[in-house]
């Protein structure tokens, strides 16, 4: 093969060959996990050390917003977040920021009263945290901006009754007013409501939020942190691993690193083969039109 | 022993994952076509119900508590459908007029700080920080790139004189930074594939499913491919 | 009445009175007026949700009108139709926490919805072999900064190149935030603009009128 073809090929790499090349990368780990190390980055710490200072007596606003299409992205985050939250007694009042967050939601909390179990009812079993008692799910509550600022006013005035219908009377919730009465906002969005609660919910009672982004939303979100209206944010899988090794309980997100490094370090390859091919490329067809105008 | 329930709706989901994978084949499909439709379709009627279910508890419920206001919302949500109608689509009017002005002031007032003077704040900061290089580093180059990129946006006046060249170094940085949100975008499509590809695999009783589909999958795809049916029947 | 509702005016005067009646409880401490604004909210919230039926009557609509044309794909359209009316059927019948109506979005929605985003990382890879090529000053930094943060979020670099990671952080935590606090400030001032337009009347399009 001549030198000008190997240039070529390299610049001008078969699409199917590249997205073989990615599948075998990510189902190979998935299958064989290959235990590759991980380091740990601050804003997970930072993350961390927000669940790991609730108790008790704090009362957290969980904001559910990734849908289906942000789920098998934060997933991790969101089992290993919600296992602390579980554990610290914090009690919880869960929202909705799509239509497809209940179906979510009973993957990871399961339905006591369908007798379906989910991810973490293990951890509802160990700890007993119940439903009424410790946590209630108000539904598909956070539709739009203008009802995310009226449930930041006044929770009672929006909703009375759980995603069932059952009223909410006689539960913790008639304690609780307005978005001052939280503790801690922890949001999991592909971008729904964030930018919403970020400016009812935390600008105008100064609640303490954190974030779980998708990668999309991570530059967009950031100047958030800067500005201290967002207070944490985990970044994506990689953040979602960094949390269940910080919090001791390996799953889904450090299964998947393996893929993660080795897919990475391909797409560098390819940029980098892309480029070596594409000047070599030219650089000979260059030389090859003066030979021949010569 | 895995349920008929989880096990009969895991194999509908690979199937229909393998047909949305189809569309890496290149050419429209009759799985991909049938993978879009089936999504669009659910996800309309779930939101149909689920919105439902909202309205009602939201707009009509207040009304046994002596609130009959949120209830207004609901005619004038109805009043909105008649902008399909050209002969009344004027009354439309009404309700988008009304939503326009409070979402105004919803989103106004708040934003005004939380993505302009809290911003600002945030980029004047100090550029010597005793004792954190790095920090000083990253606080130089923030409000040096803000303010550098800023006027490569200037696009009502001449960039002439020094504005040229703070311009040209502002194109730069904006180029670099560019680079670093294409990689973190790419860290987040990968995370949703890898974690998808998961649930696929694991538990292991999936995996020979996942194969089988696959293999049923893309071989439907050639072998329709190879008689030129495919796009016969897709849509 | 027909003629007054048809009246640029009439819509610019709601759109002023809602607008002063939500951001006017903060200049005047009134009961009455903080409950009607409240109300005010959520009555929109109510109908910004409502906003689902148009979509609903557009899709039913354009399908079976493909359908009666025998448009190409027509199976498609009316297989839509079906099973949007079959779905919201199942809903309320059985109810939206319901076992029946889960099954739906496990099998369906959860893997299309996952891998429509994710098809994505394949074609950003073949992007970065087939087309990314630093052929200018400006490509080739974009290129170097990618390939530094690349390195970096690939949690094995930490271990054996810390000095990538933190670049990489480096690079996100410095260019990347301030590209979007740019654009964060730059949307956020097109928003007020626009915003204070509308309520003067001068963006009339904004509520169906052709014009400034």
């Amino acid at each position: 093969m001549s030198q000008g073809n190997i240039f070529k090929t390299m610049a001008t790499l078969d699409r199917r060959v590249i997205y073989l090349l990615i599948f075998l990368l990510v189902l190979a780990p998935t299958l064989r996990p290959l235990g590759l190390p991980i380091t740990i980055t601050q804003p997970t710490i930072t993350f961390y050390s927000y669940l790991q200072d609730l108790d008790e007596s704090d009362v957290v606003w969980a904001a559910w917003e990734t849908g289906f299409s942000a789920w098998n992205e934060l997933k991790a985050g969101i089992i290993a977040t919600y296992r602390e939250v579980i554990k610290s007694g914090a009690k919880m009042v869960v929202a909705f920021g799509t239509v497809e967050d209940i179906a979510v939601f009973k993957l990871v909390f399961g339905d006591p009263d369908d007798g379906v179990r989910g991810i973490l009812t293990p951890e509802l079993e160990q700890y007993d945290y119940q439903y009424g008692r410790d946590y209630v799910v108000l539904g598909y509550v956070l539709v739009n901006e203008a009802s995310t600022s009226s449930l930041a006013a006044d929770l009672h005035a929006v909703v009375t009754n759980d995603y069932k219908g059952r009223t909410l009377a006689g539960t913790f919730y008639d304690d609780l007013v307005n978005a001052g009465s939280f503790s801690l906002i922890i949001d999991f969005s592909p971008g729904m409501q964030t930018n919403a609660m970020i400016r009812h919910w935390v600008m105008d009672y100064g609640t303490p939020m954190i974030e779980g982004a998708i990668g999309v939303n991570i530059p967009s979100l950031a100047p958030y942190i800067d500005t201290g209206h967002l207070k944490a944010m985990l970044q994506s899988t990689r953040g979602s691993a960094e949390l269940e090794f910080l919090a001791g309980v390996p799953g889904p997100g450090l299964t998947s690193m393996d893929a993660f490094t080795l897919v990475h370090y391909l797409v560098v390859l390819f940029i980098i083969m892309g480029n070596i091919g594409y000047f070599g490329w030219e650089k000979n067809a260059k030389q090859t039109t003066r030979t021949a105008a010569g | 022993m895995v349920e008929f329930y989880e096990f009969s709706y895991t194999l509908v989901a690979i199937l229909a994952s393998w047909s949305m994978y189809a569309t890496l084949y290149g050419k429209p499909s009759p799985f991909r076509s049938w993978a879009e439709s089936s999504f669009i379709g659910f996800t309309m009627g779930l939101n149909l119900v689920v919105v439902f279910n909202y309205v009602l508890r939201t707009g009509w419920e207040p009304i046994s508590r002596g609130n009959w206001m949120p209830a207004v919302g609901i005619l004038l949500g109805l009043l909105m459908i008649l902008r399909l109608f050209p002969k009344y689509s004027y009354i439309s009017r009404i309700p988008i007029a009304i939503s326009l002005g409070t979402n105004l002031a919803i989103s106004l007032r708040t934003t005004i700080f939380t993505g302009f003077i809290n911003q600002i704040q945030a980029t004047i900061v100090p550029f010597w920080i005793p004792g954190n290089l790095y920090q000083s580093i990253l606080n130089t180059t923030v409000s040096v790139s803000v303010v550098l990129m800023l006027s490569f946006f200037l696009y009502s006046t001449e960039l002439k004189g020094p504005l040229k060249y703070t311009s040209k170094i502002g194109e730069y940085a904006l180029y670099v930074a560019l680079g670093a949100v294409f990689a973190q975008t790419f860290m987040g499509r990968l995370g949703l594939l890898s974690g998808y590809m998961q649930s696929i695999l694991d538990p292991a009783w999936k995996i020979p499913y996942t194969f089988g589909f696959l293999i049923i999958v893309f071989a439907g795809v050639l072998i329709l491919d190879r008689y030129g049916l495919l796009e016969k029947y897709s849509d | 009445m027909a003629s007054l509702l048809r009246r640029k005016e009439t819509s610019l005067i709601l759109i002023g009175l809602s607008f002063f009646i939500v951001t006017g409880v903060y200049f005047f401490n009134v009961a009455t007026l903080n409950n009607f604004s409240n109300n005010l909210v959520l009555m929109v919230s109510v109908l910004n949700a409502m906003s689902i039926l148009l979509a609903l009557y557009s899709q039913t609509r354009r399908s079976l009108l493909l359908f009666r044309q025998k448009a190409h794909g027509w199976p498609y359209q009316i297989y839509l139709v079906i099973i949007i009316y079959l779905m919201a059927a199942l809903g309320f019948i059985y109810g939206q926490s319901s076992q029946q109506f889960m099954w739906f979005q496990y099998a369906i929605l959860n893997p299309t919805g996952s891998v429509i985003y994710s098809v994505l990382a394949f074609y950003m890879a073949s992007a970065c072999a087939r087309a990314f090529r630093a052929r200018s000053p400006q490509a080739a930094m974009l290129l170097i900064s990618g390939i530094i943060v690349l390195m970096g979020q690939a949690p094995l670099t930490g271990v054996f190149a810390p000095f990538l990671g933190a670049a990489g952080t480096y690079l996100t935590s410095s260019f990347a935030m301030a590209a979007s606090r740019v654009f964060t400030m730059s949307v956020t001032v097109g928003a007020v603009v626009l915003g204070v337009r509308i309520i003067t009347g001068k963006e009339s399009s904004a509520i169906g009128f052709e014009g400034g």
